[in-house]
């Protein structure tokens, strides 16, 4: 198990040099000077600052040797400075991060607390009318633009009824409840999606447990119907469902750039999105470190709970 | 299986599939005969109705600059039919190949071909898209080129797998050792034979498409004006959200509809042309 | 550049300049504070945009003003028509009789937050570090003409210039002329960025970077009010970064905060609210405008920009992109209520007959097509949208190249991307500025880089004297060359809006002179 582990952890490290490099080089893809960016357009350039800013950022080197020295400091844990808000890299995005995983995690929950529920009993019932509401839901659901749906319930629950506030952010320690009140909408317009797909896979992969034999052996033995699927069938059907929680983890990041614009919720998103603009390169290969990391890590995390789950897979392969 | 016709018939008598169907038709209709069925010219500015309810003559309404958000829409269409389909089209003229190639060839080849493609899955077609934008500035063509990036993995990893599959079957083996080269059994072989999921995967695709459009559209990048588009008309409608819900409306059900359409023609095809899929295809 | 004429001799006092177009701001103040000011209490402000940095020198981003505005004080700080102001100033008078240097006495007894002393070594050594490429100080090209800093003695200063500047003051009034603590600044290093010591009225005292910035009152501030009643009364500020307007008005309403700037459409919401007082500020603040590149065919033809420069009609604009709330151009740029201002230079009014007149003369009768630049907001695309239709209505066919602002910009002006840009300005009330920036051959806003030997003597005479009526001849002449051969197109000027809870006392004084917030003498009435 712990070879396991370990070689799939050493898998991740090509994978995010591929999606750094990938990065870097797309950035400076882009034409247009940094340094000139960095400076303002305008106004304020200078060619002695101009060459300053060029050799503190490395600008006048080769590419390659830039991505070298970035990823060099970067494995010292100094991703370097913004070059427009000047902070430093690590500080901010950490903060931007934060706000983005607890938006990212609310929406899992919320997506999750609807669909394994709705799956079960779409499954139990099957072909019965809450199966075919719970069917419906998630077809529906899928087609349904995340972002839309948040401009419906702003709508609705922000200016008809009044009851939640619509927009903006408040930090969890500040004040907890007014934290999460201001989640909550945004929370379900970026979890919708993933909650559709969860209730539709978690719904076949229960029926699928359901019709196999041992199931019909405890049927037959008399075990009530919900014990056995809380009791048997559950754990089983659980297998593939997680390999779609993980995956839909990564759905709701790349969600969250629209959403957090939609709610107005200062995450790493709209950092990554407005630091592209700006040319603010060290902070988009924050963000995508963060990200990409992020993602890499819970698809990791879900491979390692699925061999536990599952023991038909074998740790030494 | 196209040949026998058989196909359209069932998807025909799924009743899921003839909504798809209908939908579809209505919007490509729309896309095709925009210039006949506008009631106005889409960029018509009456500035004695800004932001009007549904009414006549504006049936749904207008804009912040007296546009009539009906013809708008059905303008609209437009774009969102070229990028579903631009996306795609590229996703499979780059991912199919990729995926055969990488079959083809196999070891270390393969390996890296897929690498790349996990990584392409990490990275937010958004980032792409935003990119893309800065640098060459926003257009239809940036929209489709960043959509279909973000298409070509998961087209490649479906045909590779089908290929992988295929590969072990009896009449490819009979192609191969009766001395056929390996890419010709590849293309003529193989590929036939694959096109199922690839099919399925392609029609979600297009759904996807559809919301992809629409997000970047919101936040700003994307198709120029004056081209309207779904994604567009959404963000220039939010600010006005309390004057005039109806414009954020209307663009939302017209992109769900067309994405709901997709869908289920795309389960429906799963369905009849391959069962097996379920659960394997996004 | 460096050429200048010889500047007359005439000493610049400031008392002597409070001419034309002060007025407006003049009643203002006047009437400022008829009830006595209670102390206490903290004031919740949102902004839109985050600091790029709270060190005023170093920070790059049009934001920050609202920032260091609290903290600071300027050697020469200036009143709403960018006059400079002593009473409010680190210097209690100065001389720029000699256009080789500038002289200026600083005021006693003043500190900085840490305690350590402001005086001439101070200044020298605020305006060293400016000059310094290594500072990657954002207002070093506007200090050029500075060549060395004496200290003649504990209180008195001595630029030595290089070339007559003319705009000295207005130019101190800005970033530049904001003073640091120099024990602070060695100490800190790069964290000076962020933890800036000056003299201002307030501290900073807390930053949480993409939420807030707190300051807290200053208690040793010098500063006192025309009572002589101590500066100031606040205890606190939280200035929030909202970069939604949308969440900002709806947290003013919810109480969360005390006082915002209002995006345009919801100006008359608030106007018709008793429970709101709202000011509004047409100086300063930006102006929305045609930008030509005069080098790139077609608009290197005058008759095709005449053209386009008639066919735009400001007030549809004005009514439905910005609820009829800015201001139709009328002239050029200079702001209404800075002394530059003169109304009497006409922008080119809307006339379809005279814009197709031109059309005809510029060898286009049947109009032509063109791309332009835009970058995307909910206010320039709209407004792009209408004038694609006007022009439209005149034969001239736009197709727009849209890039995210600083991309636009860079391209446009840098790129030679496009012949027109549709954009925005600031428009500051010291005509320099703008002047040498757009108009003169090597100016980074001059897109064509175009060399025109009337506009860049015209800019050079402009800082080559110090006398107020003298400069305003000389812009006056300016616009009417930019104007009448429609070097740009003025659509139309903003108008900033302010709206606070009836709480807030003070709000005719938020606007500065730059329309960035200024809160030194706001107050709060308990009810």
């Amino acid at each position: 198990m712990q070879r396991y582990i370990l070689r799939r952890l050493a898998q991740l490290i090509p994978s995010l040099l591929l999606i750094t490099f990938l990065v870097f080089a797309l950035m400076h893809a882009i034409p247009g000077d940094p340094a000139r960016m960095m400076l303002g357009a305008g106004e304020q350039l200078d060619a002695k600052q101009l060459e300053i800013v060029r050799r503190e950022y490395n600008l006048d080197r080769p590419l390659p040797v830039q991505y070298v020295l970035w990823l060099a400091k970067a494995a010292s844990g100094d991703l370097g400075r913004s070059t427009t808000s000047q902070r430093r890299v690590g500080a901010e995005v950490a903060m931007r991060a934060g706000i983005t995983f607890q938006l990212g995690l609310f929406a899992w929950l919320i997506g999750i607390c609807i669909a394994i529920p709705a799956g079960i009993v779409s499954a139990v019932h099957r072909g019965r009318w809450p199966d075919m509401l719970a069917t419906m839901g998630a077809v529906g659901a899928v087609a349904l633009p995340g972002f839309w749906l948040g401009i419906m319930m702003i709508l609705l629950f922000g200016v008809t009824l009044g009851w939640l506030p619509t927009r903006g952010y408040v930090p969890l320690a500040v004040d907890p409840l007014e934290s999460l009140r201001h989640m909550l909408l945004p929370a379900i317009a970026l979890g919708i999606t993933s909650s559709a797909l969860v209730t539709r896979q978690m719904r076949s992969a229960l029926l699928e447990v359901l019709a196999q034999d041992y199931i019909r052996t405890a049927r037959a033995k008399g075990l009530a119907r919900w014990a056995i699927v809380i009791g048997h069938a559950l754990r089983n059907a659980m297998l593939p469902v997680i390999t779609v929680m993980g995956l839909e983890i990564g759905r709701i990041f790349a969600g969250s750039v629209v959403i957090e614009t939609l709610f107005g919720i200062p995450g790493m998103g709209r950092l990554m999105v407005q630091a592209v603009f700006t040319r603010d390169f060290p902070v988009v290969q924050g963000c995508v470190l963060v990200m990409a990391t992020a993602v890499l890590v819970i698809n990791f995390a879900t491979d390692i709970l699925y061999a536990v789950l599952d023991p038909r897979i074998r740790y030494d392969k | 299986m196209f040949r026998d016709g058989t196909v359209l018939g069932r998807l025909l008598r799924t009743p899921r599939a003839v909504f798809g169907l209908v939908v579809l038709l209505i919007v490509v209709a729309a896309a095709l005969g925009a210039d006949w069925l506008m009631p106005f010219d889409n960029e018509d500015m009456d500035f004695e109705s800004l932001l009007v309810g549904p009414s006549w003559p504006h049936v749904l309404g207008t804009d912040q600059l007296g546009r009539d958000t009906l013809s708008r829409l059905i303008l609209g269409s437009r774009v969102a039919l070229q990028v579903s389909l631009g996306a795609v089209g590229l996703g499979v003229l780059i991912g199919v190949p990729l995926g055969l190639v990488s079959v083809t060839i196999g070891g270390r080849i393969d390996d890296a071909i897929m690498r790349v493609m996990d990584a392409i899955v990490v990275f937010p077609a958004l980032l792409v898209a935003v990119a893309l934008a800065a640098a060459i500035g926003n257009s239809l063509g940036t929209v489709i080129l960043a959509i279909g990036i973000a298409n070509v993995p998961w087209l490649a990893r479906i045909t590779r797998a089908q290929a992988l599959a295929l590969r072990e079957l009896d009449f490819v083996a009979a192609a191969e050792a009766a001395g056929t080269t390996t890419f010709k059994v590849m293309f003529r072989h193989i590929l036939p034979n694959a096109l199922a999921p690839v099919i399925v995967q392609a029609t979600l695709g297009m759904g996807y498409a559809v919301l992809a459009e629409a997000s970047l559209g919101f936040i700003g990048v994307g198709v120029v004006p004056p081209t309207p588009t779904w994604g567009n008309m959404l963000q220039a409608a939010f600010p006005f959200l309390e004057q005039q819900p109806a414009l954020s409306v209307a663009p939302g059900v017209a992109i769900f509809l067309l994405v709901l359409a997709f869908n289920l023609l795309g389960d429906a095809l799963r369905d009849i042309l391959d069962p097996r899929l379920r659960g394997v295809v996004r | 550049m460096a050429t200048g004429k010889a500047l007359k001799r005439r000493t610049l006092l400031h008392s002597t300049l409070l001419g034309a177009g002060a007025s407006v701001m003049l009643a203002r103040h006047g009437r400022a504070q008829a009830e006595k000011p209670q102390y206490g209490g903290k004031l919740r402000v949102a902004y839109n945009l985050a600091p790029g940095a709270l060190d005023p020198v170093v920070g790059r981003s049009g934001g920050d003003a609202y920032y260091w505005r609290q903290f600071v004080d300027q050697l020469v700080d200036a009143d709403p028509s960018l006059n400079p102001r002593a009473s409010t100033s680190l210097a209690q008078s100065w001389d720029v009789s000699d256009p080789k240097k500038v002289v200026l006495n600083l005021r006693r007894g003043v500190k900085f937050h840490d305690g350590t002393d402001f005086n001439a070594e101070a200044v020298k050594f605020n305006i060293e570090r400016l000059l310094d490429p290594a500072t990657k100080a954002t207002p070093r090209s506007a200090f050029t003409p500075v060549d060395t800093v004496d200290v003649v003695d504990e209180h008195i200063v001595r630029f030595n210039l290089k070339r007559p500047w003319g705009s000295v003051l207005s130019t101190l009034a800005d970033r530049g002329g904001a003073m640091n603590s120099p024990t602070a600044v060695k100490k800190l290093g790069q964290d000076y960025l962020f933890k800036p010591v000056s003299t201002g009225p307030f501290k900073v005292a807390e930053f949480v970077s993409g939420s807030h910035v707190r300051f807290v009152r200053n208690e040793n501030y010098w500063g006192r009010d025309e009572a002589g009643n101590p500066l100031p009364y606040l205890d606190e500020i939280v200035m929030n970064t909202v970069p939604d307007p949308t969440v900002q008005v709806s947290a003013l309403k919810a109480g969360e905060m005390d006082l915002i700037y209002l995006p345009y459409r919801e100006v008359g919401n608030f106007e018709t609210n008793p429970a709101y007082t709202v000011r509004k500020y047409e100086g300063g603040g930006i102006a929305f405008l045609l930008s030509f590149n005069v080098a790139k065919p077609p608009m290197d033809n005058v008759n095709l920009r005449q053209a386009i420069a008639h066919a735009i009609n400001p007030d549809v604009i004005n009514r439905a992109v910005y609820f009829g709330r800015a201001i139709p151009a009328k002239s050029g740029m200079w702001p209404p209520g800075a002394w530059a201002h003169d109304p009497t230079v006409p922008r080119p009014s809307y006339s379809v007959a005279k814009a197709k007149e031109f059309l005809a003369k510029g060898g286009r009768p049947n109009g032509f097509e063109m791309e332009a630049v835009i970058w995307p907001s909910d206010l320039n695309t709209p407004t792009a949208e209408i004038v694609r239709a006007q022009l439209g209505a005149i034969g001239i066919k736009l197709t727009y190249k849209v890039y995210e602002t600083t991309v636009a910009t860079e391209k446009f002006y840098y790129g030679s991307d496009a012949p027109m840009f549709l954009t925005s300005w600031s428009r500051y009330p010291e005509p320099e500025w703008v002047a040498s920036l757009i108009y003169r051959s090597d100016g980074y806003y001059n897109a064509g880089k175009v060399k025109d030997d009337r506009l860049d003597a015209l800019v050079d005479s402009g800082v080559a004297v110090a006398d107020i009526p003298a400069r305003r001849a000389i812009y006056r002449k300016v616009d009417e060359i930019v104007l009448g051969e429609a070097i740009m197109v003025p659509m139309l000027y903003g108008v900033t809006y302010a709206a606070a809870h009836k709480a807030v006392q003070g709000v005719d004084d938020v606007f500065g002179w730059d329309a960035k917030m200024y809160l030194h003498r706001m107050w709060l009435k308990k009810a």
